[in-house]
């Protein structure tokens, strides 16, 4: 029974009470419940990872920061890289749609070369976009009983006003349930693997608390984190790049338990490269660049390169 | 007093002519099949009739103002407080029943407040919570008070030990939904969903744009909480208390817009701790802990402006 008696804790001593009262407040202890339909951690199949030693197949890992819609801008890059459909795997750390000139185009070409993508807080918004238009729900623009029974209202042109989400459900109906279906697919968290002297790595849209395991990891702070402030994420831009804290405890953990992260969603900070995250978001939209991290497997030791391509304004030519 | 039997009447003319005309709304909508009206609460056994009616501007009533008598709706206070053990049984049921008979009727409502604090720390009440908030739309408030308003909703369940438990629920909506805007603060609350057993309810507010031209975009109750669209919108399907229900979509924002980030931190609450391995907030037995008494919110004096005013500039 979820509510018995209450269950005390006896204290004995005055000293266990004054420990208690000072004990430091941790972020990444609560137990929230799942969302419905969201991954939360996954592991990339282990044959895409790249391989060290003379007989390795010589697959690589081509990780993409926010494309948004850009898809002339990413076939460029995926050239640049000599990217091989047959070996290489094409990783997308998300905000692979919205705003850009075209959304659809770009998950196409993703499920055609069967990348793997990460959920960012624009494949976020979309999704749940779509759950809400397809949901059932009661008409609140149906007559009351006292009202004529000859009015009739767009209901969805009225709600989508209201709450300023018109472009959103535009690009969802663009997108359609096939290229959403795979969008839902993607998890907010992908675990890729130990990667040599860059230890597991793992590719998020925006970043990780540090000292908080992937599976309880707060999503909505995953994709849209910047800044972190005494332990606790933040969207803002005000304040310490969530990494720096991110870096300091990875440098504080053995080598075998370190972990790489490599994530997008910051643009104004662009490229960011530490020793243990790599930050790819380079403002493509906004004609700036669209960056591949590119890991792949030497004799001894995975090597990593950072390749990228110029980008024109795709904000002005957006079709949705 | 008036004006609730003034909407009662419009509901029985209605719904001797409202005819449903879709499929759809046979199943979904209200009709006289599948909607038990209260014309006459005075009628039911469980209403005290013996309250004397208060002539103010207020629509809901407790027997009291203390953290204990605050919590019931005197119409249906059974005349001494439930014990703890009822209290946590009745919480837990009270929300699921309202969660769960929304979910049915596909009416839009997502938790606030306390409770989404509670969601966010393990998909619970929290121990020492009195308050259970729910939030809607202004326009599915203006709909619930059109069709649903003094309606009594059946809800059963299986308890984890076998035993089953059916109870009756009244939605009682404030006629003063009309007022978007606080007024006197007599009717911050826009709705309530009643155990009629012993009165304890969940305070349903409503959230409407009131400036469109001057701040689109920003919803707001009528107790200066204020939100842009976008951080409610679209809602995100999880549990709470064992069933399904919906979050805000930036849950962490208007969670430490309205606590403090300390809210997600802190582990000693209100005489109680939380303990990780059991995901639970465990009552001290010490008297140390200081219990602060709880005010419901509809009892709550007039809010500092200035927590508006902070609250309105994040979200701008």
């Amino acid at each position: 029974m979820l509510f018995g008696p209450s269950k005390t804790i006896e204290s004995s001593t005055a000293d266990t009470l004054e420990s208690t009262a000072k004990a430091e407040d941790v972020y990444g202890l609560n137990a929230r419940p799942a969302f419905t339909e969201m991954i939360q951690l996954m592991d990339l199949p282990a044959n895409f990872l790249p391989e060290t030693g003379k007989h390795r197949h010589s697959g690589r890992l081509v990780i993409v920061g926010d494309v948004h819609g850009m898809k002339a801008e990413l076939k460029a890059l995926l050239a640049k890289v000599d990217f091989d459909e047959k070996h290489d795997h094409l990783i997308l750390a998300g905000d692979m749609i919205s705003k850009g000139p075209d959304s659809p185009g770009v998950v196409d070409l993703a499920m055609k070369l069967g990348a793997t993508g990460v959920r960012g807080n624009h494949e976020d918004r979309i999704i749940l976009t779509y759950d809400d238009m397809v949901a059932d729900h009661i008409s609140m623009d149906a007559p009351g009983p006292s009202e004529d029974r000859d009015k009739s209202q767009d209901a969805l042109e009225e709600v989508s006003f209201s709450r300023g989400d018109y472009k959103d459900r535009a690009l969802v109906r663009a997108l359609g349930h096939k290229r959403i279906k795979w969008l839902k697919k993607c998890p907010v968290i992908l675990r890729v693997g130990g990667l040599g002297s860059l230890g597991e790595v793992v590719v998020v849209h925006a970043g990780l608390a540090p000292n908080v395991e992937l599976k309880k990891q707060d999503p909505f702070m995953v994709m849209n984190m910047r800044t972190i402030k005494d332990g606790v994420p933040s969207e803002d831009h005000d304040g310490t790049g969530w990494m720096k804290a991110w870096n300091k405890f990875q440098k504080s953990l053995p080598k075998k338990k370190r972990s790489t992260v490599v994530y997008g969603h910051d643009s104004k900070r662009g490229l960011q490269v530490s020793d243990y995250s790599m930050g790819i978001d380079t403002g493509c939209l906004r004609g700036g660049q669209l960056t591949a991290v590119v890991i792949e497997g030497g004799n001894s030791d995975h090597k990593h390169k950072i390749v990228q391509v110029d980008c024109t304004d795709g904000r002005s030519s957006m079709s949705v | 007093m008036h004006l609730q039997h003034l909407f009662t009447t419009t509901f029985l003319l209605a719904s001797a002519f409202a005819a449903p005309t879709t499929p759809s709304e046979i199943s979904r909508g209200p009709s006289a099949a599948n909607v038990k009206r209260v014309p006459d609460p005075e009628a039911d056994p469980r209403y005290n009739k013996h309250i004397k009616v208060t002539h103010d501007t207020k629509y809901f009533h407790e027997p009291g103002a203390s953290n204990e008598l605050g919590h019931y709706d005197i119409r249906y206070y059974a005349g001494a407080p439930v014990t703890y053990e009822e209290r946590g049984d009745a919480l837990h049921h009270l929300i699921r029943s309202y969660l769960t008979v929304f979910r049915e009727r596909n009416i839009e409502t997502w938790i606030a407040h306390g409770t989404l604090l509670g969601w966010w720390w393990n998909g619970k009440i929290m121990p020492w919570d009195w308050d259970l908030d729910v939030q809607v739309s202004a326009s599915t408030l203006t709909w619930l008070g059109e069709n649903l308003n003094m309606t009594m909703h059946s809800y059963s369940s299986i308890n984890p030990d076998g035993t089953e438990v059916n109870r009756e629920y009244l939605l009682d909506i404030n006629p003063n939904i009309v007022q978007r805007v606080r007024g006197d603060g007599q009717n911050v609350i826009d709705a309530r969903w009643i155990d009629v057993r012993n009165g304890l309810f969940i305070d349903i507010t409503g959230l409407s744009e009131v400036n469109p031209s001057t701040q689109p975009g920003i919803w707001s109750c009528k107790n200066f909480h204020r939100y842009a669209t976008r951080d409610i919108y679209p809602l995100r399907e999880t549990e709470f208390e064992g069933v399904k229900s919906l979050v805000p979509y930036s849950f962490d924002k208007i969670l430490t817009a309205e606590y403090s980030s300390r809210a997600l931190t802190k582990t000693l609450h209100e005489g109680h701790t939380w303990i990780p391995e059991q995901k639970e907030w465990v009552k001290q037995s010490t008297i140390q802990a200081r219990v602060q008494p709880h005010v419901p919110r509809s009892l709550q004096p007039e809010e500092q402006p200035k927590s508006g005013l902070t609250n309105l500039f994040r979200v701008l």
